[in-house]
C-alpha cells in the first residue's frame, strides 16, 4: 500500500460526503467497473432466466455480493493509481471471492453494512476473531452511516425499476392498451422476463455507486483512523528538507568543480552550470562597486515594476462620480484655430450672442426660482421673512379689499348709509374692522374661514367690547347676505355708531 | 488531478473557496425528512378540516398546493436550506457561492416537476450523479447547488507537557499537517503516532514517544496553547 500514490484526496470527512466521493469514484473508472458488471452478472442472468423467470433474479440477488468482490477488486487498484483492464479482473476474480465465500451470500448477505466490511476480509485478509474486532474499530464512531447507504442504494435500484416502467408506460403509443403498472402490481408471470429485464439493468446499475461509497466510507475511516493525509503531509515536508540539503551539498560541489578542474570535457556540463553559479554570486559584488548607475537602473526597474498590473490597476467605471476640481483644460495648442470669414462669422457672431442671452435667461431663471422658494428657502434657513400687514381676509367679507378701501371710511360709511347701500357698507365696516383688529391682536385669520369661525376666533382673541361689536356685525351681515333681511336703518347707524366708538379714532383721516 | 468531492470556487477577488457539493446519500435522506415533515403537516391539518366537510376539503388542497411548493422555497430563502437539509448540515446557494435568494429558489423547486419524472425523482437523481457539482436539473436552470455548510473549525485542547523549543520554518500546509496531527492524536493510536512522528525524525531530530511530544508542542504553539 503506497498512500503517496493514491489517486483521492485524502482529507478526513464525513460519511455522506465519503459516498459522494464513492459516486465520483464509480463515474471515474466507470469503463472497467461497468464493463466487468456486465461482462460478468449477464451470463448468470440468462442463465437464470431461462431456468425460472420467476426465481431466477432472486438468485441473481443472492449472488450479488460475488459480483461486488469483483468491483472492489477494481476500486482498490484504481484508488493506489493502478490501472485495471477488465480481463485481469477476470482472472483475479475467483481468488478475490474466496475469502468468506459462503458467508457472503448467506449470513452476511442481509448485513446492512456488508459493502463497507467487506474490504477487511478481501483487501486485509482477516478473519475470525481479528476481524470482528477490527470491524468494531472501523464501526466505532458516531458517522457510521453504512447501513443507510445501503438503504438508500436499495431503494434507487427500487426507483430505477419504477422510474423506467413509468417511462415505457408514456412513450406506449395511446393505442396500446396497456398500463405496466397495473401488471406490476399483479406480480407478473406474461411481463415476467420485461421485468427482471428492467431490475437487472437497475442492479447493474446501482452496483458500482453502492460498492463505491461503501469503499469510500472504509477508506475514509481508515484515513481518519491512521492519519493518512497527516503521514502524506509529513512526507512531502521529509522531502522538502532533504530536497534543501541535497541542494546545498550539490551547490557547493559545483562551486568546487567550477573553480579547479575546468579543462576535462566530461566535467563541461558541470562547468556551465558552475559558470552560472559563479556569475549569480559575482552579482551582488559588482553592484556594490557601481552603486550610482546601479540605482538608477534599479529605480527604473522599481518605476516599471510599479507600473505593471499588481501595483498599478486601471479601472473604469461608467457611472458618475466625483474626480475632484479640475478647471484647467489642456487645450490643443498644434490645432489651428478654424477659418472665420463668409457665413461661418455671421455664425460666429450669433453663436456669442446667444451665449450672451443664454446666460441673462439662466441668471434670470435662477433668480426666479429663488424668489418664488424664497419662503422655503427662509424656513431652510430658520430666519423669518418680514411680516407684512397683509390680512388673509375671509372670503365672505370679499367686497371690499385692502387695496380699494377708501381714504376716509368714515365719510365713506355716511355716504352709504345716506344712499341705503346697507351690503357695502357692512362689508366695509367688516373688512375695515378685521384689519384694525388683526393689527391689534394678530387674529389666525384665514380665507376659508366663515363667519361663525371667524366670530369664534376674534371672541377668543380679542377683548369683550369689539367682539360683542363684531357678534352684532357679523350677525346682521349673515342675516342680510344669507337671509335677505333687510336691517333697518337704526340698526346701521347704531352700528356705525359703535365702529365709530371702538376704531373711529384711528380711522378718522388714516390711511389704514 | 487527485479525485475529490469538493468543487473549487474562485470568487472575483482571486481567493480560492473550496465547496463540497452534496450528493446523492445525504439529499436522499434529506428528502425523505422533509417528505415526511410535509406528510406530517398534511394529515394534522386533514384531521382538524375534516369537522368542516367540503369547505374543509377545499381547504384543505390549497393548504397541500402551499406545502408542495412554498415549503422548501420559504425554508431556503430564510434558512439557506429545509429542515431535511439543515439535519444533514446541508445548504442552497447559488453555484457562485452566494446564499439562495428568492428568484432562485423558487426556479429549482419549481423544476422538481421535471426533475420527478417519469418517477421518484429518477431524473433528478441521474442528473445529479452525472454533474459536477451535483446538480439536479432544476439546480441547472436556476443556476443553484446544494453543498455541505462546514462547521466552523474548533480548536482542540492539546494537552502537552513542555518539550524543548523548536524553530523550524513552515509552510502553510505544514503547519495544518502538525496542528491536524495533534488535534486528531485522539483517534491515532499511540503505535501510529509514533510511527508518523517519525517521518519527521530528520526535522525535529529526536524519535519515539519524544517526537510525538515535540509535534504535540510544535503544534500548541502553532495554535497560540503554550
Amino acid at each position: 500500500m503506497h498512500i503517496d500514490q493514491l489517486a483521492i484526496s485524502t482529507q478526513p470527512r464525513n460519511s455522506w460526503k465519503a459516498f459522494d466521493l464513492g459516486c465520483r469514484m464509480a463515474f471515474r473508472w466507470w469503463k472497467p467497473l461497468y464493463g466487468f458488471m456486465l461482462l460478468v452478472t449477464l451470463p448468470f442472468f440468462i442463465a437464470l432466466n431461462f431456468i425460472s423467470t420467476e426465481y431466477g433474479m432472486f438468485l441473481l440477488w443472492l449472488l450479488k455480493p460475488w459480483f461486488e468482490r469483483g468491483l472492489l477488486y477494481i476500486y482498490s487498484r484504481e484508488v493506489f493509481g493502478q490501472r485495471v483492464t477488465i480481463s485481469e479482473t477476470l482472472k483475479a476474480w475467483p481468488s478475490q471471492i474466496k475469502p468468506l465465500w459462503l458467508a457472503s451470500i448467506t449470513w452476511l448477505r442481509l448485513s446492512p453494512s456488508r459493502a463497507f466490511n467487506v474490504p477487511v476480509a478481501q483487501l486485509e485478509g482477516l478473519t475470525g476473531e481479528r476481524r470482528a474486532s477490527r470491524l468494531r474499530v472501523l464501526h466505532q464512531t458516531n458517522d457510521n452511516n453504512t447501513g443507510w447507504w445501503t438503504v438508500i442504494c436499495a431503494h434507487w435500484e427500487f426507483f430505477i425499476i419504477l422510474g423506467l416502467v413509468a417511462m415505457i408506460n408514456m412513450l406506449l403509443p395511446e393505442t396500446v392498451e396497456l398500463n405496466l403498472f397495473d401488471e406490476f402490481g399483479t406480480l407478473m408471470t406474461d411481463y415476467a422476463l420485461w421485468y427482471n429485464t428492467l431490475w437487472y439493468i437497475a442492479m447493474v446499475a446501482v452496483a458500482p455507486l453502492y460498492v463505491g461509497g461503501s469503499f469510500a466510507a472504509y477508506l475514509n475511516r481508515r484515513i481518519l483512523l491512521e492519519g493518512w493525509d497527516i503521514e502524506l503531509n509529513f512526507k512531502k515536508m521529509k522531502q522538502a528538507a532533504s530536497d534543501k540539503k541535497q541542494g546545498v551539498v550539490a551547490l557547493l560541489v559545483l562551486c568546487f568543480l567550477g573553480f579547479t578542474t575546468p579543462d576535462t570535457k566530461a566535467l563541461s556540463l558541470q562547468e556551465e552550470q558552475s559558470a552560472d553559479v559563479i556569475e549569480e554570486n559575482d552579482t551582488p559584488s559588482e553592484e556594490e562597486e557601481e552603486t550610482p548607475a546601479r540605482h538608477t537602473e534599479i529605480n527604473e526597474a522599481l518605476q516599471d515594476v510599479f507600473n505593471s498590473p499588481p501595483f498599478s490597476e486601471k479601472e473604469t467605471y461608467k457611472d458618475w462620480r466625483w474626480t475632484g476640481w479640475k478647471w484647467e483644460f489642456e487645450e490643443d495648442k498644434d490645432k489651428e484655430k478654424p477659418d472665420m470669414s463668409g457665413w461661418l462669422a455671421f455664425f460666429a457672431m450669433l453663436a456669442k450672442f446667444s451665449e450672451v442671452i443664454l446666460w441673462v435667461v439662466f441668471t434670470l431663471l435662477l433668480g426666479a426660482i429663488l424668489w418664488l422658494s424664497r419662503e422655503h428657502i427662509s424656513r431652510l434657513l430658520n430666519y423669518r421673512l418680514p411680516k407684512r400687514d397683509k390680512v388673509d381676509l375671509p372670503s365672505f367679507s370679499r367686497s371690499y379689499k385692502k387695496s380699494t378701501l377708501p381714504r376716509n371710511i368714515p365719510d365713506e360709511l355716511e355716504k352709504l348709509l345716506q344712499e341705503s347701500a346697507y351690503r357695502q357698507a357692512l362689508s366695509l365696516l367688516l373688512v375695515s374692522s378685521l384689519i384694525q383688529l388683526h393689527q391689534k391682536y394678530a387674529l389666525p385669520l384665514k380665507e376659508s374661514m366663515t363667519e361663525s369661525e371667524c366670530l369664534a376666533c376674534i371672541t377668543e382673541e380679542a377683548d369683550s367690547e369689539s367682539s360683542q361689536f363684531m357678534g352684532q356685525l357679523i350677525d346682521t351681515w349673515v342675516k342680510l347676505a344669507w337671509a335677505h333681511q333687510w336691517p333697518a336703518s337704526e340698526q346701521m347707524q347704531h352700528l356705525v355708531e359703535l365702529w365709530q366708538g371702538l376704531f373711529g379714532k384711528v380711522a378718522r383721516g388714516e390711511s389704514i | 488531478m487527485k479525485l475529490d468531492n469538493r468543487y473549487l470556487l474562485e470568487t472575483a477577488e482571486g481567493i480560492d473557496i473550496m465547496l463540497t457539493p452534496a450528493g446523492l446519500g445525504a439529499r436522499t435522506m434529506a428528502f425523505v425528512i422533509d417528505m415526511l415533515i410535509r406528510t406530517a403537516i398534511y394529515i394534522v391539518a386533514a384531521i382538524i378540516l375534516s369537522f368542516t366537510g367540503q369547505f374543509g376539503l377545499g381547504i384543505l388542497f390549497i393548504v397541500y398546493f402551499f406545502l408542495e411548493w412554498l415549503y422548501p422555497v420559504v425554508f431556503e430563502i430564510y434558512n439557506g436550506a429545509t429542515p431535511g437539509k439543515k439535519t444533514y448540515g446541508l445548504i442552497v446557494v447559488y453555484d457562485n457561492g452566494l446564499p439562495v435568494t428568492l428568484p432562485g429558489s423558487m426556479l429549482r423547486n419549481l423544476f422538481r416537476t421535471i426533475d420527478i419524472l417519469p418517477f421518484g425523482y429518477l431524473a433528478g437523481m441521474v442528473c445529479m450523479l452525472f454533474s459536477v457539482k451535483f446538480q439536479r436539473i432544476g439546480d441547472y436552470v436556476a443556476g443553484t447547488m446544494v453543498v455541505y455548510k462546514e462547521p466552523p473549525a474548533e480548536l482542540n485542547q492539546l494537552n502537552v507537557e513542555d518539550a524543548p523549543v523548536q524553530n523550524i520554518s513552515m509552510t502553510l500546509e505544514e503547519q495544518k499537517a502538525i496542528v491536524a496531527f495533534a488535534e486528531r492524536g485522539k483517534q491515532l493510536s499511540l503505535e501510529r503516532k509514533i510511527e508518523l512522528a517519525e517521518q519527521l525524525e530528520d526535522i525535529i531530530g529526536c524519535k519515539g514517544e519524544e517526537a510525538v511530544n515535540t509535534l504535540n508542542s510544535i503544534a500548541s504553539r502553532l495554535v497560540g496553547k503554550s
